[in-house]
């Protein structure tokens, strides 16, 4: 208890709030590379800085992601003050059956799915708080908002999944995404800090033909 | 910027979040023995539709262009 007051303190004491957010989403492309060139989540994220000059565009190009800006707008002054990328992807998992000889079969099968392969927020957004949440919440919220959709209305889609960094995992395990390592095994075996997480959205049923 | 303080008992851990997701050329899959109790997680953790509920009305505030 009294590590959980320390912590409520010490946080209140840390966060600031803005009175205004006005966000806009774009989706990434050439005329808005000035705004872009000014993204700086900060001095260890190089690759999160560069992401958006070169890889995003690429890509975009080849079908690998789709990247959107989120600008905050105020005082007639636009801003870049996160992005994320979105792909579709699928969630493999080995089922084992019972052919009629009662012999074991291994059967690959997939869970469709929208990866959200990149997601970061400015240095200067990353501890702000908006009424009664951080920035970063009101993003996340909106992408499964999107996703949602998209799953009702254009793509039949049954899971949210995430590469999460070790500064990211709170995070998304306060925003119901669960852990999914204990059952996976991966194809490669590297130890990169990324946490493999998944939120699901519709039930999976098996159909056996 | 306002110099309230926020009121939200976020847990420190939850500071700092500039990098959440990062693309990797790791794909995993589940594994045979765990694919029945990782279906069984899998629609035992739906969104709750309160969080989904949540989610909609946070992104009305967004605009698209």
């Amino acid at each position: 208890m009294k590590v959980q007051k320390y912590l409520r303190k010490n946080n209140t004491m840390m966060h600031k709030i803005i009175d205004k957010f006005n966000p806009v989403i774009e989706v990434l492309d050439h005329s808005q590379k000035m705004c872009i060139k000014e993204f700086y989540a900060g001095d260890k994220c190089y690759s999160f800085n560069n992401f958006l000059l070169t890889d995003a565009f690429n890509w975009k190009d080849a079908g690998d992601g789709v990247t959107y800006l989120v600008f905050n707008i105020t005082d007639s002054i636009k801003k870049v003050i996160a992005y994320y990328t979105l792909a579709t992807t699928s969630i493999p998992f080995i089922d084992r059956i019972k052919d009629d000889d009662g012999n074991n079969s291994d059967q690959t099968w997939g869970i469709p799915s929208v990866e959200i392969k990149m997601f970061a927020v400015c240095k200067e957004y990353q501890d702000l708080f908006f009424q009664d949440k951080p920035i970063a919440a009101w993003i996340l919220e909106h992408v499964i908002s999107e996703i949602d959709k998209m799953s009702r209305n254009s793509l039949g889609i049954k899971a949210i999944f995430l590469h999460s960094t070790k500064e990211g995992e709170n995070f998304y395990l306060n925003n119901e995404f669960h852990d999914i390592e204990e059952n996976m095994e991966p194809l490669h075996s590297v130890d990169d800090g990324l946490r493999e997480m998944y939120l699901s959205i519709r039930p999976f049923v098996m159909n056996y033909e | 910027m306002s110099k309230n303080k926020s009121k939200n008992p976020l847990k420190k851990e939850d500071d700092h979040m500039a990098t959440l997701a990062k693309s990797t050329n790791r794909m995993p899959f589940v594994r045979a023995d765990n694919s029945k109790k990782f279906i069984e997680d899998f629609n035992k953790n739906i969104i709750s539709s309160d969080f989904l509920k949540k989610c909609n009305e946070s992104s009305k505030i967004f605009k698209k262009k």
